[in-house]
């Protein structure tokens, strides 16, 4: 089935002159089958809850937060899924994703079987640990959250070592649930791939700062959610990225920008906050004559590699104790803005889902920081289901660029 | 306004000195400043408040929340889906409405909930006060699984410790810790006696006027508080059994969110209704007094009391700790022999909201005690739909009594 069939999918543009982004989006699309074919454990984990004791006890690591409401909210278009969710026991002021996610799986619809939940309790994410609790309670399946402490410079020593200690009982968990045993050569091994595909995202994002951007922003916001578990499959996912990444540099090569780009020099936007269903606002960005530059979705997932020398359990401990999604909103700003900086944007849009925890409740906030710290024009965007805010996003989205193209 | 909530319970004149206490409070505060000490203000119950009086300052537990007006005042830095409590308190801020949310020199914040988070960068980051945040661990247990919870919280708390002396300049030592652990007991103390009043239907104290006591005690210096309390438990022990009325009312529990000082309205809807809310799980009320914990010995770190009392007291639903939660809820509920219970789940409080099917099935089947789900806010439109929700549910209680 072409993408273009899907219903969710019809309106919007895709680059097709991709090879490499269709067997992605196959990869997306097909993981039931092969997880299922794998015969492997299925573990639940978090947008932004790392995968490496996942795939290094040897099961596959699922982000129903990310997959399920893409799958049945913006390409099927199944919203009623969400009042499944609210007779499971989630409020009906809950971030859409959420309500998506749990409906589908309460209903036993997801795209992918769930084996065992577990994800990390970090700064100020209660309405996904709640999801957490009640998707497992509802599929009687087992359920371990672990911690992220607090982020503060001055509490770093007892902080680290609490997180390897988490991380111990993960992998505890891990072991009991799956019948495999970690190790520490396990563990490196899967640093390493992930690590790899930490570079490939890197890469990547490394070519949206040239002038003649090569990839538009629909295709690199698919390669970014993709990483939040790696498909269920690291290597196929390396291996697709770097046939990507090969046609992408093709492309630079040949100073050939992406081919919805209707520009010369269009409005560079770099994309910050909650995730957005209205897949729609990405080639809108093309179509009024900006590009994506960037997208910190899921930035903390490949900001930096993993250290792979000395002690991987402390390695890992530290990087994730350094990714920004788990610092203070301030901080995380602070930490993520030389990220931006290097994509060279013209402006900034922030993207507030109603009824997340994560952006709107400070969003005023956050702009603040971001005008101080880069003096950039800032896009506020709110939205809540699919196809509920596109006019209004289309409309802004236009004036925004129009405004600000000179 | 808090006077004025304890002036409208308060019809056997139990609480005159406390009013007047609380009266006096604010001049107090501001004369107390002049000599050059501070005030620190906090959300969470989580925060150990020993700390702060044992670095000589004031705490105020700032739940001094709860009407409508302010919340539209917060919604140009605040958006309208934060917790209600949050934004009330970032509006009254904002207009200077509430002495007590105006005069803190610094905030202590626990991670407990996402919104109290949101409060310490909007604190920090509009009104450039100090802010203190502690790390609260949140997935250990009573069976403490996770030792490694207890090493963190103690270092967290030495952390505050430190950054409290610094801030008053005066390095805070275990003998101040130990003071002020004592004073807070004794507070503690005197607080579970009187919320086990409501135990016996013929009580000379009903639940919310002891829960006003608790609430005026989060503002009144607590060597005054002490002394408030000492006065009312005379008052009390005078009263005899035998000359209060038997109670029939329908016995009422309430669980869930923090309520706060001006969040009244719903607490007026049941006694109007013919309900008398004998028990609370709600962590302004009196979930985590029911521990008992010494100051253990002279020559023990009293950090290792704090973790004790704090981390391994009721948990908050922030702490996922369920199966003990609801052991003690449970226990609590059959304790007071209670008919129905009132949910309350403050609008966006996702904290508590994902627990509440689980509660309620767990108290029909273990109890038969059916639940009534209150969710709201502080915009009084829904209170006509509350109002006929409560009656009915006091209605199909009594019937069934």
């Amino acid at each position: 089935m072409k993408l273009s069939e899907w219903p969710g999918f019809n309106e919007l543009r895709f680059d097709t002159d991709l090879k490499a982004f269709d067997s992605l989006m196959s990869l997306f699309f097909n993981s039931a089958e092969r997880t299922r074919a794998s015969g492997k454990k299925v573990v639940a984990k978090g947008p932004l809850s790392p995968v490496e004791p996942i795939y290094a006890i040897g099961a596959l690591a699922y982000d129903p937060y990310t997959h399920e409401p893409i799958v049945h909210g913006a390409v099927n278009q199944k919203l009623k899924l969400t009042e499944k969710a609210i007779d499971a026991g989630l409020s009906s002021n809950s971030n859409p994703w959420t309500l998506i996610m749990v409906g589908a799986i309460v209903s036993g619809k997801n795209a992918v079987p769930v084996d065992a939940y577990s994800t990390t309790c970090r700064y100020g994410n209660d309405q996904l640990l709640d999801s957490w609790q009640i998707m497992a309670r509802t599929t009687k399946a087992p359920l371990h959250f672990w911690e992220i402490p607090r982020f503060d410079t001055e509490s770093e020593k007892w902080a680290i070592k609490y997180l390897v200690k988490e991380l111990k009982q993960l992998f505890e968990w891990l072991t009991f649930q799956t019948g495999c045993k970690i190790t520490d050569q396990k563990l490196i091994q899967s640093i390493k791939h992930s690590n790899l595909l930490k570079h490939d995202l890197m890469e990547i994002t490394r070519m949206l700062q040239i002038a003649k951007v090569p990839i538009s922003a629909l295709e690199y916001y698919f390669l970014q959610a993709m990483i939040s578990d790696y498909s269920q499959d690291p290597e196929k996912l390396h291996e697709l990225y770097r046939t990507l990444i090969w046609e992408l540099k093709e492309r630079e090569s040949k100073l050939l920008a992406a081919p919805g780009l209707v520009r010369e020099k269009p409005l560079r936007l770099f994309f910050v906050g909650d995730e957005i269903q209205e897949l729609k606002l990405w080639n809108s960005i093309e179509d009024y004559g900006g590009v994506l530059v960037g997208c910190d979705a899921h930035l903390s997932l490949y900001y930096e590699p993993i250290k792979e020398d000395g002690s991987a359990i402390e390695n890992l401990a530290r990087w994730i104790w350094r990714m920004p999604c788990n610092m203070p909103t301030d901080e995380m700003v602070k930490a993520i803005i030389p990220f931006i900086k290097q994509q060279k944007p013209d402006a900034i849009i922030i993207s507030s889902v109603v009824g997340s925890r994560y952006t709107p409740e400070f969003e005023s906030f956050t702009r603040e920081i971001i005008k101080d710290e880069l003096g950039l024009p800032v896009l506020s965007l709110e939205t809540v289901l699919p196809l509920n805010n596109i006019g209004v996003i289309d409309c802004k989205i236009r004036d925004f660029i129009k405004t600000n193209t000179y | 306004m808090t006077v004025e909530i304890i002036n409208e319970v308060n019809k056997n004149q139990l609480l005159d000195s406390l009013k007047r206490s609380l009266e006096e409070e604010p001049k107090k505060i501001i004369e107390a400043k002049k000599s050059g000490k501070k005030v620190i203000g906090y959300f969470c119950p989580y925060v150990p408040e020993e700390l702060i009086i044992a670095a000589g300052m004031f705490p105020v537990r700032l739940v001094t929340s709860g009407k409508p007006g302010p919340v539209p005042l917060a919604e140009d830095s605040s958006k309208i889906n934060n917790y209600p409590s949050v934004i009330s308190c970032a509006g009254e801020k904002k207009t200077n409405s509430d002495f007590y949310n105006s005069t803190f020199d610094a905030i202590c914040v626990t991670s407990a909930h996402c919104d109290i988070r949101k409060i310490q960068e909007y604190r920090g980051g509009h009104s450039n006060l100090p802010v203190f945040p502690l790390g609260l661990p949140r997935t250990h247990n009573r069976f403490r699984t996770r030792p490694q919870a207890t090493e963190y919280f103690e270092n967290e708390l030495s952390l505050l410790s430190r950054r409290l002396g610094e801030f008053c300049g005066k390095k805070i030592g275990y003998r101040d810790i130990l003071k002020a652990m004592a004073l807070c007991n004794k507070i503690r103390e005197k607080m579970r006696f009187f919320y086990e009043y409501p135990l016996k239907e013929r009580s000379p104290i009903e639940w919310r006027e002891v829960l006003q006591i608790t609430q005026a005690g989060f503002l009144i210096n607590r060597f005054d508080f002490l002394k408030e309390l000492e006065k009312i438990e005379v008052i009390l022990k005078q009263k005899r059994a035998e000359d209060i009325p038997f109670d029939s009312r329908a016995r009422l529990m309430i669980v869930g969110s923090a309520i706060a000082t001006d969040d009244d309205a719903f607490l007026d809807i049941i006694s109007q209704a013919g309900g008398n809310v004998v028990t609370d799980c709600t962590c302004t009320g009196s979930i985590l007094l029911r521990k008992r914990v010494p100051a253990f010995g002279i020559m023990e770190n009293p950090i290792d009391s704090l973790v004790e009392r704090y981390l391994y007291n009721f948990p908050c639903p922030y702490i996922k700790d369920l199966p003990n939660r609801l052991d003690r809820m449970l226990k609590i509920a059959r304790n007071y022999r209670v008919h129905g219970l009132i949910y309350y789940n403050s609008k966006l409080c996702d904290t508590w909201r994902a627990d509440f099917k689980n509660i309620e099935n767990t108290f029909y089947q273990e109890l038969l005690i059916p639940t009534l789900f209150i969710e709201t806010d502080y915009s009084l439109s829904d209170v006509e739909t509350l109002k006929r929700r409560v009656e009915d549910f006091i209605d199909i209680i009594g019937g069934r009594l």
